[in-house]
This record gives C-alpha cells, sequence and structure tokens, in this order.
C-alpha cells in the first residue's frame, strides 16, 4: 500500500509539472470561463425558480471540463508513450508490484482533476460571487471529482490500447468530442435535438449533469451517476483485457 | 556458497526464432560475472529470464532458490536495463528516492546519488540530461535499493572511455560486500578486466565458462609469432596444430593448438623464419575462436 502511494505521488508530482497539463486542463477552462463570462456574463439561463445565472452554469461547465481533460488526458498519451519507452518494464524490476502501476496512474488522474476544478470555483466566487448553498457547493464540487473517475479509467484503457504515435491525436478527439458533445462547451438546451439524444448516452453529459443538478438546488442525479457506474465497469472491464494482453505479449 | 541464480534445461521462442537454446547455467552468491557473446546471443533474454521479465518455453529459472518474481518483489534484485525508460518531468533526487523508498532495506539517498555520480546533478529533471548523465541515474536506480543480485544489460553503451572506468570502479566497490552481480555485454575487455567468471554465449548456447584466464587457455591455444619474407598462407596453414594464420608484411601470427609441433614442423622445412615469440592467446582470440568455430555448424541448420 505504501509503495501504491508513494507511486501515485511520484506520478502527480510529474503531471503538476507538464506544461501541457498546465495549459489544456487548468489554463484553458480557467481561460475560456472568464471570457465567455466577460462576454455573456448577464445572462440567464431557464426561467422561473430553475434559473441560474450564466455565470454559475458555465461556472460547472468549464469546471467539469478541466476536471475531465485532467483525469482524461493525464494518462492516455504519457502512459502509452511510457511503456513505449520501458518505465513501466523499470518498475517491474523493483518490489512495486505491476498491478500497482495501473491503479496508481488512475489514482493520480482522478486527483489531478482536483485544481482545475478548484479554481474555476474559485474564480467563480471571486470574480463572478457565484452564489450556492452549501450543500449545493458539496454537491457539485464532490460529484465533479468523484466523477472524474471513468474518465480516469478511460485514460488508462487508452494508453494501453492506442500505441504512442495515435494515443495523441486519439487522446484529443475522445477529449473535445466528449467536451462539446457532452455539452460543456455549449449548453445543452441550446443543442437541436439530434445533438441532445447524443449527449444523453455520453459519460461527459452524465458527468457535468452532477453539477448543475446541484447548481438547480438537487442532491444528486440517480440517473447521472449509474450511468456513471456503467461506464466506469465497461472501461475497466475493457482497461483490463488491454492490460492482460500487454501482460501476455511483453512479460510471457 | 548459496545459489544466487539457476538455469536448468531452459530454452526460450519467441514465435518460431529461438532466443535460448537449452541453457544450464548456476551462478553462486557473490560472483562476478560476466555474460559475453555477440548481438543476437542470448544474453539480454537470459537476463529478461533471470529477473522474471519473461518466462522460459521450457526448463527452469530460479533465483536464491525460488521463482525470480518473488526474488524481485522481495527487494533481494535490482536492475539496470538496456531500454529502462526514464520518464520526464521527475528531478533526479525524487526518482531515486522513490525506488529507494519500494525496497526493505535502502542504502541512504545521498550515498547512492555518491556511488552512482548522480549526485551534482541529483536536482536535475530526467529529460534534461544527457545521455551519459541518464545511464548514471539508471545505475542509482538499480543500486538505490542495496540489492543482494544486480544485473546490468549492456550498462556502459555510450560511456566514454572515462565515465567507464569510473563505472566500473562503483561496481567493484558495490561487489565488494559479498554482493552477485551479473553482466551482460560485448565488450571483451570489459568482461577480461571486471569478472571472475565469464560464460561466453553464442546462438542461445553457453559455449564457454569459466574464468578469463581458463578460457583463453580452454580454446585459445597458443599464439606463435615471427618475421618470415615473402610467407605462403598455404604452406604455413598446412603445418601442424595450426588453426589460424594472419600475415601482414612480414610478420606471420599464427594460432595453434600445439605450439611445439608448429614451430618444431618450422623449422624443419627451414623456413627463413626470425624473431620468434611464443605467446597464450588473449581472451578476444578465445573468444572469436569459439564464436566462429560454433557459427558454422548452426548456420546449416536453421530452425
Amino acid at each position: 500500500m505504501t509503495a501504491f502511494l508513494s507511486y501515485t505521488w511520484l506520478e502527480i508530482r510529474r503531471t503538476l509539472r507538464n506544461p501541457r497539463y498546465l495549459l489544456f486542463t487548468v489554463g484553458f477552462p480557467v481561460g475560456f470561463y472568464l471570457l465567455f463570462t466577460m462576454l455573456y456574463g448577464n445572462q440567464t439561463m431557464g426561467s422561473g425558480a430553475g434559473a441560474v445565472s450564466f455565470t454559475a452554469e458555465y461556472m460547472v461547465a468549464m469546471a467539469a471540463y478541466g476536471a475531465m481533460g485532467a483525469a482524461l488526458n493525464s494518462n492516455s498519451a504519457s502512459l502509452s508513450a511510457e511503456r513505449a519507452a520501458g518505465w513501466s518494464r523499470q518498475l517491474r524490476v523493483t518490489p512495486l508490484a505491476p498491478m500497482a502501476y495501473v491503479f496508481g496512474k488512475a489514482a493520480m488522474a482522478v486527483l489531478v482533476a482536483l485544481p482545475a476544478l478548484l479554481m474555476v470555483s474559485l474564480l467563480g466566487v471571486l470574480v463572478h460571487h457565484v452564489q450556492m448553498s452549501a450543500s449545493a457547493w458539496l454537491g457539485f464540487l464532490l460529484g465533479t471529482w468523484i466523477g472524474t473517475v471513468p474518465f480516469a479509467v478511460l485514460g488508462v484503457l487508452m494508453g494501453y490500447a492506442l500505441d504512442s504515435q495515435s494515443a495523441g491525436g486519439g487522446m484529443m478527439i475522445v477529449y473535445f468530442g466528449l467536451s462539446i458533445l457532452g455539452g460543456m462547451w455549449f449548453p445543452y438546451q441550446a443543442m437541436p435535438h439530434t445533438m441532445q439524444v447524443i449527449a444523453r448516452v455520453l459519460p461527459s453529459y452524465h458527468f457535468a449533469s452532477l453539477g448543475w443538478n446541484a447548481l438547480a438546488g438537487h442532491w444528486v442525479g440517480w440517473n447521472n451517476i449509474q450511468v456513471l457506474a456503467i461506464y466506469t465497469v465497461i472501461f475497466g472491464v475493457l482497461a483490463m483485457r488491454r492490460y492482460q494482453r500487454d501482460e501476455a505479449r511483453e512479460y510471457a | 556458497m548459496a545459489e544466487a541464480v539457476e538455469f536448468r534445461g531452459v530454452t526460450k521462442d519467441f514465435g518460431t526464432s529461438r532466443a535460448v537454446d537449452g541453457i544450464d547455467l548456476t551462478l553462486r552468491a557473490g560472483e562476478m560475472v560476466a555474460l559475453l557473446g555477440p548481438n543476437g546471443a542470448g544474453k539480454s533474454t537470459s537476463v529478461s529470464l533471470m529477473l522474471g521479465l519473461r518466462q522460459p518455453s521450457t526448463g527452469t529459472v530460479r533465483v536464491f532458490g525460488g521463482p525470480a518474481e518473488t526474488a524481485v518483489k522481495a527487494g533481494r534484485v535490482g536492475a539496470m536495463l538496456q531500454t529502462g525508460g526514464l520518464v520526464p518531468n521527475v528531478r533526479v533526487v525524487e526518482l531515486v528516492d522513490f525506488v529507494r523508498g519500494l525496497y526493505p532495506k535502502p542504502r541512504p539517498l545521498d550515498e547512492v546519488l555518491e556511488a552512482a555520480g548522480c549526485a551534482e546533478f541529483a536536482r536535475r529533471q530526467v529529460e534534461r540530461l544527457s545521455g551519459g548523465q541518464a545511464q548514471r541515474v539508471r545505475f542509482a536506480m538499480a543500486i538505490a535499493g542495496d540489492p543482494e543480485l544486480l544485473f546490468l544489460d549492456e550498462p556502459t553503451t555510450g560511456f566514454d572511455v572515462d565515465t567507464r572506468r569510473r563505472f566500473w570502479k562503483a561496481i567493484r566497490e558495490f561487489a565488494a560486500g559479498g554482493r552477485t552481480v551479473v553482466f551482460a555485454t560485448h565488450y571483451i575487455e570489459e568482461a577480461d578486466a571486471v569478472a571472475d567468471r565469464i560464460v561466453v554465449l553464442q546462438h542461445g548456447r553457453v559455449v564457454a565458462d569459466g574464468t578469463a584466464a581458463a578460457i583463453k587457455a580452454h580454446t585459445g591455444g597458443r599464439i606463435v609469432r615471427f618475421v618470415l619474407p615473402r610467407a605462403d598462407r598455404v604452406h604455413l596453414a598446412g603445418l601442424p596444430g595450426v588453426t589460424g594464420v594472419e600475415v601482414e608484411g612480414e610478420r606471420v601470427r599464427l594460432r595453434t593448438a600445439d605450439s611445439d609441433a608448429t614451430v618444431r614442423a618450422a623449422i624443419k622445412a627451414d623456413l627463413p623464419l626470425h624473431d620468434l615469440e611464443i605467446g597464450g592467446a588473449d581472451l578476444e582470440e578465445a573468444f572469436l575462436a569459439l564464436v566462429h568455430a560454433d557459427a558454422a555448424p548452426r548456420e546449416a541448420g536453421v530452425r
């Protein structure tokens, strides 16, 4: 267990130093949030009792976008490149358990989702005075954090499924696809019907919805959680298969 | 002495090619062993088998009396792999300290950095190191846990002469505490200078095993040198005992299995030779003799 934690900590430090991580998963959501709330800051989304300000709605969207990106991207491409370079092989000749490598990577991915989530939230409060009840804040922050688990697992899956050449491009397609179609860039309510149907089958929509639900005053969306749990299991099973295939090829 | 590594009837196939072709080998604790052979002789595969990175196709591999993985998991083994990847965005000191933390009884951090020659760039990030520095970091990672058994797969590739000398000095200091060191190399001088025991591999088999002196004596025979104007290669090759002829201008160099008979016959034939010298073959001669003797018959029977 100590070995697993110390490996996770090594990976966290490495990721926080990675300029790509800082730019794409912290810099972009923060930048987008400041830019678009400056442009459309006065608008209100929805009407009546469920109406929320754009600054709050977009805070949730960008926090989710950044957290998802961190969970997904801190592994996929780099994991693939590191395996090609022999890093996992090097770890294999130390007492670190082979599975600790994979779980350490996934744990790191979940933990490095926090900076983007917290930064965007902090800006929402400081710059745009976003207000929520304590329980809504808790639901939003906790939901958006724990909700990164399926994306962390997806990142590991992609790191094993793609080779180091295609991993970078594949990761970008998945990342932007999930963000845009999941309603993080443009509001779900403004989407045409077909896109809404697509959004509803994507984990990213259900992930962002956890925060939107909290914002609208609902504690949790059980349906969203169920969908995310199913995706976690699917990605997990696929990742495990890829991992075992890799084991059979590299270490038999 | 206790057995550090034991191979019994080990073969390893990759698809249709056989990398290890029936090795029986026992490495005792405290030995400094060189696995010597040309590229593709099965050195790296053998090291992978000893580390549990690969499983034998047939036969058994034991490390400290059990499966290799068990020894690795127990922290009794350290290794510097040929393709051991270093990853970016981490400082040398963090990486080495992380590896130390995985072992039950690691060496003190400063000592490891000092021994591996990493102290002066310990704060630097790994991706900013030169090739030679990165190699030293990999050595530091290999010894960080103070393992009983250390594997080095072609460790000095890319080192200049000076760095190489310092590197072997560090290895000798490491081995002095009764630890076992196994290194794969294709540099004959290294095997000769450093190892107590040399295992020569060729086509996945052990073709010689012993001290450098024993291998030289056993396989190389003797070298007879003299000066001879207008030397006739064919005639010289026909002298008794001769297994190799080299002629450079007037200088002749004969490799022979029986130097007495060769010299007697040369004198008897009344060759106008002078400056006669007889000496032992060096390890390189022995190695080349082994590798070439083994190459011919096996090339005919490719699997």
